[in-house]
This record gives C-alpha cells, sequence and structure tokens, in this order.
C-alpha cells in the first residue's frame, strides 16, 4: 500500500512543458483581455458584489434572511396583505401571484430552527412543485410557454430537494443528541423517506408523459435522481439515529425500508443500462459509451453487496453500498445527459457569439462557441 | 480568500491579469488531470488550453455565484474530455516518456532512471484501472486534495469517495499482483 502511494507520488513530476505553459498563458490573456471591460461601476454595487462573491454563504444568508424577511413583512402591509398570500397558494408558475407564494414559503422556512422539521417543509413545498407540474401538464395545449412553466416547477422541485438533502446532512452530522431527541429525528426522516418514495413515482409518471420530449424527459430524470437521493439520505438519518442513541426502532420496519430502497436502486440501475445501450447507437458516440461500459456491472456487484449486508443486519454497510449504487447512477446520467444534450440541441450559434439557454446553469461545453446547460 | 478576490475581479472588471493568477495556480493540476485522461501529450495541451477559456466564458456569462472555483475547473476539463472523445477517435503517442516530464536533477542519473521505470509502472497500472477510481486517486495521492475537496470536485458525498478511494487502492493492488 505505501509502496503503491509511493509510487503514485512521483506522477506529480508530470507537468506541462514550460515554453507551452508560458505560450499558452500569452495567448489566454490576449485572447481575454479583448473582452476585458474598463466599465465603471457603483461603488455600492461593487462592494455587495464582492461581499456576496467572498462571504460564506451562510454569512450571507444570515445577513440576507432578515432582510428578506422585512421586505417581505413590509411587502404584507404595503401591498397584497395577508390576504394576497392566501390567494397565491394556488398559484401556477407563470401566474402574477407565484412569486409571492415562493416568497411566503422561504420566509416559512426561514421561520424553522430545527433542522430534520426544516427538511421536512422541504419535502412540503417539494410536493407543491409536483402538483404544480401535474396541473401545468392538465392544460390542453403543448405550447413553449407550458414547457417553461413545467421547467419552472421541476427547478424549484430541485432546488427543495436541494435544501431537504442540506438539511439532513446537518442532521446527520449533529453530535450529542438526546435520545428523545433522536427519535423525533428518526421518525421524521422516515416521513421525509416516504414522502420522497411517492414524488418520485409521481416524477415517474410525468417523464413517462413527456418521454417523445428529450429535455423535458431529461429534466423529470434528473429531479426524480434529486428526489431518490433525498430518501437514501433520509434512510442514512434513520439509521444513523438508531445506531448512536442505542434506539428501541422495530428493526423489521428499517429493514423494510432498505429492502425498499435496494429494489429501487435496480429499477435504476437496468434504466442506466438502457440509457448507456441507446446513448451508444448514436454515431461517434462509441468512444464516451465504451468508458461507462462497466458501470452497471460495478453498480448492480455493489447493489448486491448492500442486499447482502442487510440480509446479515449490517444496516450502515447496506446504506453505505446504496449511496454508491445511487452515485454511479446519477454520474452515468449525468455523462448520458450531456453526450445527448450536445447531439440533440446543436450550438445555434456563429464565432464568439455567447449563447446561454438556461440561466441557472452548472455546465460549460464550449468549442469555438460556449453553451451552458443544466444538469444534475 | 485569496481565490475569491480573483474570481471576484474577473466577475467584476473581466480582469484578464487576475486570470492569468488563477491559471497560473492550476494549470499544472488541470494539465495532469487531462493527461492522465487522454495519454496524449499534444492533445492534453490543447483541451488544458480550452479549458481555461471555457471556465473564463462561464465566469463571465453565468449569473449564478462562483461557489468554487476548484470544482468548476475540474468539471469543465472533464466535459471538454468528453468532447474530445465524442470528436476524435484515440490515437496513442509515441512520444518518448521521457519528454512528458521535467526532471531538474539532471546530475543524479541513476535516481533519475529509478524515478523513471517507477512512474513509468505505475502510469501504466493507472491507465488499467477504472476512470473513477483513477479520478479519485489522482486527487487524493498526487493532488493531495482532502476528501471533502474531492467530493466537491467529483460531486460524490465524502462516504462515497472514502469508498471509491479504497476500492481504487485495493483494484490497483490486484492489478500490480497479477
Amino acid at each position: 500500500m505505501d509502496n503503491i502511494v509511493e509510487q503514485l507520488k512521483t506522477l506529480k513530476e508530470i507537468k506541462p512543458r514550460a515554453e507551452w505553459v508560458n505560450s499558452s498563458r500569452e495567448l489566454l490573456l490576449s485572447q481575454i483581455s479583448a473582452q476585458a471591460e474598463n466599465s465603471k461601476t457603483l461603488v455600492g454595487a461593487n462592494v455587495w458584489f464582492f461581499f456576496k462573491s467572498a462571504m460564506p454563504s451562510g454569512v450571507l444568508r444570515f445577513v440576507a434572511q432578515p432582510i428578506g424577511v422585512l421586505s417581505v413583512i413590509l411587502l404584507f402591509i404595503a401591498g397584497t396583505g395577508i390576504l394576497g398570500v392566501n390567494a397565491s397558494k394556488t398559484s401556477l408558475p407563470g401566474d402574477l401571484l407565484y412569486p409571492v407564494k415562493l416568497t411566503s414559503e422561504k420566509v416559512s422556512l426561514s421561520l424553522i430552527i430545527n433542522d430534520s422539521k426544516k427538511a421536512e417543509k422541504h419535502l412540503e413545498y417539494a410536493e407543491e412543485r409536483v402538483k404544480e407540474m401535474e396541473a401545468v401538464s392538465a392544460q390542453p395545449l403543448e405550447t413553449q410557454d407550458k414547457k417553461d412553466k413545467i421547467k419552472q416547477a421541476v427547478s424549484g422541485l430541485m432546488d427543495q430537494m436541494e435544501g431537504a438533502q442540506n438539511q439532513l446532512d446537518k442532521v446527520k452530522d449533529a453530535n450529542e443528541l438526546g435520545q428523545t431527541e433522536n427519535k423525533v429525528i428518526v421518525e421524521v426522516a422516515l416521513g421525509v423517506d416516504k414522502k420522497a418514495e411517492e414524488l418520485s413515482q409521481k416524477i415517474a409518471i410525468q417523464k413517462e408523459e413527456y418521454k417523445e420530449d428529450k429535455e423535458l424527459e431529461t429534466a423529470f430524470g434528473a429531479a426524480q435522481a434529486s428526489t431518490n437521493q433525498t430518501g437514501v439520505k433520509a434512510v442514512e438519518v434513520v439509521i444513523n439515529g438508531v445506531e448512536n442513541s442505542k434506539l428501541e426502532m422495530p428493526t423489521k420496519e428499517i429493514m423494510n425500508v432498505i429492502q425498499k430502497k435496494i429494489e429501487n436502486t435496480a429499477v435504476t440501475v437496468e434504466e442506466m443500462k438502457k440509457s448507456i445501450e441507446q446513448a451508444g447507437a448514436v454515431e461517434n458516440q462509441v468512444d464516451v459509451i465504451l468508458e461507462m461500459k462497466d458501470r452497471p456491472t460495478t453498480a448492480t456487484s455493489t447493489l448486491s453487496e448492500a442486499q447482502e449486508f442487510l440480509n446479515q443486519g449490517d444496516l450502515t454497510g447496506a446504506i453505505e453500498r446504496i449511496k454508491t449504487t445511487v452515485g454511479i447512477t446519477n454520474e452515468v446520467k449525468d455523462t448520458v445527459s450531456h453526450v445527448e444534450a450536445t447531439i440533440v440541441s446543436p450550438a445555434p450559434v456563429v464565432n464568439s457569439t455567447v449563447v446561454v439557454p438556461e440561466p441557472a446553469a452548472v455546465d460549460v461545453k464550449v468549442n469555438t462557441d460556449v453553451i451552458i446547460k443544466p444538469t444534475n | 480568500m485569496q481565490e475569491k478576490f480573483l474570481i471576484y475581479k474577473v466577475r467584476q472588471n473581466k480582469d484578464a491579469e487576475a486570470y492569468g493568477k488563477l491559471y497560473d495556480c492550476y494549470i499544472d493540476r488541470i494539465y495532469r488531470f487531462v493527461y492522465f485522461k487522454v495519454s496524449v501529450r499534444e492533445d492534453a495541451e490543447d483541451i488544458t488550453s480550452e479549458v481555461f477559456l471555457k471556465a473564463w466564458e462561464y465566469i463571465n456569462t453565468t449569473t449564478r455565484k462562483i461557489e468554487n472555483f476548484n470544482a468548476l475547473i475540474y468539471r469543465v476539463a472533464r466535459n471538454s474530455v468528453i468532447d474530445y472523445y465524442r470528436n476524435k477517435r484515440i490515437n496513442v503517442s509515441t512520444d518518448d516518456e521521457d519528454n512528458m516530464i521535467q526532471i531538474q536533477d539532471k546530475e543524479n542519473i541513476v535516481a533519475k532512471m529509478d524515478v523513471v521505470i517507477d512512474r513509468g509502472n505505475i502510469e501504466k497500472l493507472l491507465s488499467h484501472l477504472k476512470e473513477v477510481y483513477r479520478d479519485v486517486i489522482l486527487l487524493k495521492y498526487i493532488e493531495e486534495y482532502s476528501i471533502s475537496e474531492i467530493a466537491d470536485i467529483t460531486g460524490k458525498s465524502k462516504a462515497n469517495v472514502r469508498v471509491l478511494l479504497h476500492r481504487g487502492i485495493q483494484a490497483l493492488k490486484e492489478i500490480s499482483e497479477g
């Protein structure tokens, strides 16, 4: 082991040629200098921008949340009032009152102190996003506007799932909790898992309905993956809570929950196999797909290990293997959608034009052009 | 904090010099990351140049906050490699291995040869490893990132990274013994 690590460290000596580093740097700086703008911005904007860039997001939230809460309260008083918020509850993406609905949700979340309860609340709002998807989806005409509204709801759902996962991480990392506190957390986490399971099934129905529309199918796929991941994290919190405080929980119930997770993950692995085959059928994609050819085997064997651990009563071992499998399937999904997106939507750009189809982009793709698109 | 300040200058003023400093900081790491995936020095150089240009474009067009430049630049590198494989069949380089590195100590020829042999072996072993293992091993043992940083870069959980590292090293041992 030590020998291998020592040998690995020798690879640090692999470096780019110094002359190439310098010439590449010069070329890069000359390319980007052409874009440099000397426009002066307001001092206040500069300070706020730097504050936003430099401060950890926690500090930013600490400052921004009271401002947000105060603004909303003022808005209530001066504007629509409590009735307006109530009226906004049935609003859908694109409606005038929809932003009010989202803001009131944020305010409610900021008022909850308990991390596990916050996760539960995120799931409640995620369910609201699913209802919105269903309502918009039921509208008769298939227009771009309808598609945009569905995408907005999906994006909102992903935000809620991300929020729930962050809260569950905090709960998991919390130390020295009493037995009563742990019991509450375990019960809440079981509820979160159950809700995530329900939502995942509903999203799957939507995904099936829009299977002809690659963009929406991919968006629903990402939302489902995120929802499943929330479920897995919730079960991890359950196991952690039970084992840390030696709670006398009905083991059979927890084992059933994990068994269900294994079965659901097995379905995802099958979907992954199909998606690799489909992507592999596209011309010129063979090299990329070859890289992923062993992933289904790895995922299947990891999932089998999860089943073995569960059979032996090792709940932590089982959930760790499930998490690894989910990680593999998500990675493949990410790569396949990246490959497919570059085929389905070739860049409608010329030379140095910059196209930003999705403002909430996290992935970057540029040849001579720049394309930014969302991934999971 | 200094990195965040550089990003701030890049976003706010499109400061090329600030971006140059980020380039200096990451160029070796990103080159190695790409090189281990494509194995051809010339291609690794081209892709690495492209990565820095793409990252600049992204920073200056996105409306999102750049939480972690480290994770961003590796992500761009990974996607660039995917594009490379999509656009081109791999041609194995016949370059002399000595061209791939620079060893400063020219006096000690014997020590240098030992290093090259060791490095050559481990490099070959790595090339037989699954990509997912190779990435985490590279980031941990060569770039010396923490588990938490690797999790950010790869988008995996910390527990997942630990499992992959353990399995990767085991697999490397098996390959070296077999």
